[in-house]
Order: structure tokens, then C-alpha cells, then sequence
């Protein structure tokens, strides 16, 4: 239990370092602390026994750590976007390596190729200047980098002592592989099993689209004016000091943006 | 190969995944990044089943998180929308600009003057991308301008 509070503890000083300190020196201290609990914590699994599955997927999973901690640290938010894409990629290689070939696919064209524009547009429309003052500062990083590798150390805790207490290789021998999710049919096989277990869930869930697409642009649609017309209501409010004193400082930086956008 | 080593190595990444994209979710301020974040906690998610999928030689993990796209895919609208609408009310996307939001009587949140800064850094250090150059007219070879005479 020891073992893995240290990993826990160098992987949040990885992500503390990665987000408190945006310079070439801090991100190295941080893929020294990250490399220091990486290697601690594969020191705790067994192998996986066959060397391409291991090779590749130690590429992917490294390649979709790497992307998301820069998507997370990084200052400038249409590089955040751009790393989010790359960690969009390793998880896609990921679940090919799991035999979801489809959900691959899936990803990439929903996620990478649909999600992650569209956001990449409205960041363009918001912040045409690229950078803002919100995005320089970061929100208590050691407490926030403590608490989310606290959690997820803990969960891979239970994963591993779940492996060593034997139940896993049980139910892993038990299994039948001459056919299922790793044989060829994969995707003739997922939709047999969607259009007729699933079937009605699959009619929700487009019906759930086609609401979103509605209440998306009835929420958007409202208002007059262009899409992103200047700000409304940012002087007055600024103005009028109806804010307390602790809503000052983001109204002036609103204030200074709606001056830069004027300019 | 050991199949229930690999499930654990599924379950390892998802879980960093989901608690890097939490860390995403705290600690910055823009609002289209912890949207992004949200959605990187649905990737770790999504490999964790995949990994269980392949395990249990079932197709139901891997159904699941067909509809767990799907749901993401619907909220990516609404919140998309709803981006918009707060930028185009306030000018900014700065989470912090809706702290009136709030219950009323809950203390107001921490903010700028009471909040660790992170070390300035220099103008000089810090390197913002640059666009090439715009403006001049491209030399074209008189060929060019044979076939095409008005553009």
C-alpha cells in the first residue's frame, strides 16, 4: 500500500510541476516524476506476455498519458485542443488493441472529428487574440494534482490486488475464445447484438440526438444580431458596481477583453 | 497472453485518464477546456470497459460505451450552446465571470488577489504561435497569367 501512495505522490508531483510551472525546466522535472511513478507502478504488474501486444500497446497508452497531461497544462488553449485531438488518437489505438475495432472508429470520427472542431471553432470565434489571462492563471494545482492521482491510484490499487487475489484467472480460463469479440465478423457481429438485444435503446438514444440538435438551437437561435455579436451587458455591469468586491476582478478582465475586441 | 494482465493494464490507463481529466476540471479557468476535460474522463471510461469487453469475451462493454458516445455526443451540443450564449451575455470564457450564479448566502469563491499565482513568466520566454506574413502579392510566371487572364 506503501508502494502505491509513492506512486500516487510522484505522479501528482508530475502533474503539479506540469501545471504550476509552463517552462522547459518544469516540464522536464515533471516526465522525471512521471517516469519515476510509471516505473513504479509497472514494477507492480505482471507482464502481459506477448511482446507486439505489449510494444504497441505501451506506444498507445504513453502516447494518450503524454497528450493528456500537456492537454491539461498547457497555456495556450487552441494547443490544449490540438493535444486533446492526439489524446483522442491513443485512445482509439487502445480500443483497437481491446478488439473494439468499431468504437475505433467511432471515436475518431465523433470525437476527433466532430467534437473537437466544432470546440476548436468557437474557441477561434471567442478568443481571436489566442491567449487570455485566464488561462495563464491555474486553479490550486498541488491540491487539485494530490486529489486526482489520489483517486485514480486507488483505483488502480483495487485492480491490482483484485489480480492477486487469483478470481481474475478464473474467470479468464473459464472463457471461451474461438469466438466473440477478437474474431473476424467484429463489426457484423456488434450490430447483431445492437438490432436485437438493443434495439430499443438504440431508437432512444436517436431520439436523444435529435432533441439535443433542437434544444442546441433553440438555446443558441433566441437572440438577435449575429452569432457572436459584441457583448451586451459587460459595461453596465462593470459600471453600475452592483458586483462585490471579489467579482471585480473577472469583470475587468471581461472589461479589458471587450476593450481589446473594440480596439 | 495473460488476459487478466492486460485487463488490469486497461484499467490502470482508463483510471489516470479519468483522474487527469478531473485535474483538467479543477484547475483551469476556461470554460471550453473543462468541457474537454469532462470529456476526457468518458475516454478513460470508455477504455476500462473495452478492457473488461475483451476480458469477458462479451460485446456488451463495447455496446455501452457505443451509447455513452452517443449521450456525449448530444451533451457536446447543449454544451455548446450553452458556451455560446454565456460568452455572447459576459465577453469572455472564464468560468469565473458566473460566480454569481451561486446559492444565495454560500461565501463567494477565492479569486485573483487570494489565489496562488502561478511564477510569471517573461515575454521573452514565453513563445506564442505566429503567422507567416500576409499581404504580398504571390509572383506568378507569365504563362500563368496567359491561361488565366482575370481571376
Amino acid at each position: 500500500m506503501g508502494d502505491l501512495a509513492l506512486v500516487a505522490l510522484s505522479l501528482a508531483l508530475a502533474l503539479w510541476m506540469a501545471l504550476a510551472f509552463p517552462t522547459v525546466r518544469g516540464r522536464l522535472g515533471a516526465a522525471i516524476f512521471a517516469l519515476v511513478g510509471l516505473a513504479l507502478l509497472l514494477a507492480r504488474f505482471v507482464p502481459i506476455g506477448h511482446w507486439g501486444f505489449s510494444l504497441l500497446f505501451y506506444i498507445f497508452a504513453a502516447l494518450t498519458l503524454l497528450a493528456a497531461v500537456c492537454a491539461v497544462s498547457f497555456r495556450h488553449p487552441i494547443y490544449c485542443a490540438v493535444w486533446f485531438g492526439v489524446m483522442f488518437l491513443g485512445t482509439s489505438g487502445l480500443l483497437l488493441l481491446a478488439g473494439a475495432q468499431f468504437l475505433a472508429a467511432a471515436t475518431l470520427i465523433v470525437y476527433a472529428g466532430a467534437i473537437l472542431v466544432i470546440f476548436l471553432f468557437v474557441l477561434m470565434l471567442a478568443q481571436p487574440e489566442g491567449r487570455a489571462a485566464y488561462d495563464l492563471a491555474i486553479n490550486r494545482p498541488l491540491v487539485v494534482a494530490l486529489l486526482g492521482m489520489a483517486l485514480a491510484s486507488l483505483v488502480v490499487g483495487v485492480a491490482v490486488a483484485l489480480m492477486g487475489s487469483g478470481d481474475l484467472a478464473e474467470l479468464s480460463a473459464a472463457g471461451d475464445r474461438t469466438q466473440g469479440v477478437l474474431q473476424p465478423g467484429h463489426v457484423a457481429a456488434i450490430a447483431r447484438t445492437l438490432f436485437s438485444r438493443h434495439v430499443i435503446a438504440l431508437e432512444v438514444v436517436g431520439v436523444i440526438l435529435l432533441v439535443a440538435l433542437v434544444g442546441a438551437a433553440m438555446i443558441v437561435g433566441r437572440a438577435e444580431g449575429f452569432l457572436l455579436g459584441p457583448p451586451r451587458q459587460t459595461v453596465s455591469r462593470a459600471q453600475s458596481g452592483q458586483t462585490s468586491p471579489q467579482v471585480e476582478a473577472p469583470s475587468s478582465a471581461i472589461a479589458q477583453v471587450a476593450g481589446e475586441s473594440a480596439s | 497472453m495473460n488476459e487478466s494482465s492486460i485487463l488490469v493494464h486497461y484499467l490502470a490507463v482508463g483510471a489516470l485518464l479519468v483522474g487527469v481529466g478531473l485535474v483538467g476540471f479543477l484547475a483551469r479557468r476556461n470554460v471550453i477546456l473543462m468541457f474537454l476535460s469532462v470529456e476526457m474522463m468518458l475516454q478513460g471510461v470508455a477504455v476500462s470497459l473495452a478492457g473488461w469487453s475483451r476480458f469477458h469475451n462479451d460485446f456488451s462493454g463495447q455496446i455501452f460505451v457505443l451509447f455513452t458516445i452517443a449521450v456525449a455526443a448530444a451533451e457536446a451540443a447543449i454544451a455548446l450552446a450553452l458556451v455560446v450564449m454565456l460568452f455572447r451575455d459576459s465577453g469572455t470564457l472564464d468560468v469565473l465571470a458566473w460566480t454569481q450564479l451561486r446559492e444565495p448566502g454560500l461565501p463567494a469563491p477565492k479569486l485573483e488577489p487570494d489565489m496562488p499565482r502561478p511564477p510569471e513568466v517573461s515575454e521573452s520566454q514565453q513563445v506564442w504561435p505566429r503567422l507567416a506574413p500576409a499581404g504580398r502579392k504571390p509572383v506568378r510566371p507569365a504563362e500563368a497569367e496567359d491561361y488565366r487572364p482575370t481571376v
